[in-house]
């Protein structure tokens, strides 16, 4: 890329103020509510540190804006989790802080293994296609390609790792 | 199992999977789609965010290696994977710690609408008690437990020399290895099973039911149920999830959730309903999603709540 990426960046920022509006309006429409100011503030803050080219600016934006709503709702669902924990250990009455703690560590690391156990039962490509999509960044497109296979193939074997991962297990679309 | 998922799941699910394509740009559509029924919003944030969970627990690089002892995470992972609702997944993830948390004090475990508790018994089985419930144990013998309201969901401890049992009024459920929900009905019990096999007896009459399989037993007969097991225990996280389910049935079950008497006008009490009924959230979203699911009229005084014919336009 011949571009300086501060030259991208300041042209994403000039997007971002262009779009502040339908962006706020988006986040509102998500859900974010009363939150929404709060929302751009953190993909103000994203846009200013992002680099590289953006073949989308907007489509971009809406997905920063998207990804801030999602934090936010992962956000309370993690606070209603605390207190309702708290509440429960203050109500037991059994030595909270050493074995609840213990306890969750122990129960978030073996949810972890069962995830990864219903991935693996799910077996490939759909494991392998979820996994390159999920968690190393690759579009259907590319792992369409990569795999020569139709995209609405890529699409159907997530859809399959989504719903084994999620527990939807009556799917069978 | 056949398809017993709720259309909106499925739609929602075809949704979180383009939108989680960094390509995605159909945004229009998809807020269009949100904005169509309050339901599509709910199941769509929901499975977006317990998604997102799972995702990123998977990149932790701290979690990623690391050998688990074999038959330990089996024995809770086909524990986990019963609660399968992925909202009570995200729970686990980040800290409702249901086992061990409470040891069994009281003998009459009671509690209040709206409530939900975790009780481990001395032989390792778990009891999550729904609100309003009143639940009697013997702690003497962690084998019997009596439902006298209310609702519970049992992961038994398998022991072939001395099954678990459930009594219900009249009822008596009879665990065979297995992971089972209770509820009182008026007028008998609700038996549902997520995994194993469990009898249910009532005054000679008696049922075996297998996972996904379901009995209403009343002292005039036997109804049977088809249920997803991963819906058995959904309600734990404030849904109720029904596959041709009578509205009388559910009003009971309503009930339970909402801490508050659920009465139904006489013509539709033998309505049947499928689908997934969210009741968490402020009462009068819980009322809208409610019309909408129920393709009812619902009111709430404060008081109680009333389901009725919509009236014709």
């Amino acid at each position: 890329m011949s571009l300086p990426s501060s030259t991208q960046a300041a042209g994403l920022e000039a997007v971002f103020h262009a779009l502040r509006p339908e962006l706020e309006r988006r986040a509102r429409a998500m859900g974010a509510a009363d939150e929404a100011e709060d929302v751009l503030q953190d993909v103000w803050i994203r846009v200013q540190g992002s680099r590289g080219p953006i073949a989308n600016p907007r489509a971009y934006l809406f997905r920063m804006v998207y990804t801030g709503v999602l934090d936010r709702r992962r956000g309370r669902l993690r606070t209603s989790a605390r207190e309702a924990a708290w509440v429960r250990d203050a109500a037991s009455a059994v030595d909270p802080a050493t074995s609840a703690e213990a306890e969750r560590a122990l129960i978030a690391r073996e949810t972890l293994a069962a995830v990864e156990a219903r991935l693996e039962a799910l077996g490939d490509p759909a494991a392998m296609i979820f996994r390159r999509h999920r968690l190393d960044g690759h579009t259907q497109r590319r792992i369409a390609e990569d795999l020569r296979m139709g995209l609405s193939t890529v699409e159907k074997h997530l859809r399959r790792a989504y719903a084994a991962l999620l527990g939807l297990e009556g799917d069978r679309a | 199992m056949t398809d017993t998922s709720h259309p909106v799941e499925r739609a929602a699910l075809d949704w979180l999977v383009r939108v989680n394509d960094p390509a995605f740009d159909a945004w229009d559509d998809w807020q269009a789609w949100l904005d169509q029924d309050p339901l599509n919003a709910t199941v769509y944030w929901r499975l977006a965010t317990a998604e997102a969970e799972i995702v990123d627990a998977m990149a932790a690089p701290s979690r990623r290696s690391g050998l688990r002892p074999a038959r330990e995470a089996r024995r809770r992972s086909s524990r986990m994977w019963l609660t399968a609702a992925a909202a009570v997944l995200v729970a686990a993830l980040f800290g409702i710690g249901w086992y061990g948390l409470m040891r069994p004090q009281p003998w009459l475990v009671e509690t209040a609408p709206g409530e939900q508790r975790a009780l481990e018994l001395a032989d390792g089985t778990i009891v999550h008690v729904a609100g309003g419930t009143r639940l009697r144990l013997d702690r003497r013998d962690p084998r019997t437990a009596t439902l006298e309201s209310g609702r519970a969901l049992f992961e038994v401890a398998h022991d072939d020399r001395r099954p678990f049992v459930v009594e219900v009024g009249e009822v008596a459920v009879t665990d065979l290895g297995t992971v089972f929900d209770v509820t009182r009905l008026p007028d008998g019990a609700r038996v549902t099973v997520s995994e194993g096999v469990v009898r249910v007896d009532l005054k000679g009459r008696a049922a075996t039911l297998n996972a996904g399989d379901g009995v209403i037993a009343r002292e005039r007969g036997f109804e049977r149920r088809t249920v997803a097991p991963a819906a058995v225990d959904a309600w734990r996280d404030g849904r109720l999830a029904y596959d041709n389910e009578r509205m009388e049935v559910i009003a009971t079950d309503l009930s339970i959730a909402l801490g508050q008497p659920v009465s139904v006008a006489p013509e539709l009490t033998d309505r049947r309903i499928s689908g997934s009924l969210s009741v968490s959230g402020a009462p009068e979203s819980v009322r809208r999603r409610l019309e909408l699911s129920l393709d009812a009229k619902v009111t709430n005084n404060g008081a109680g709540w009333r389901i009725e014919p919509r009236a014709v336009p």
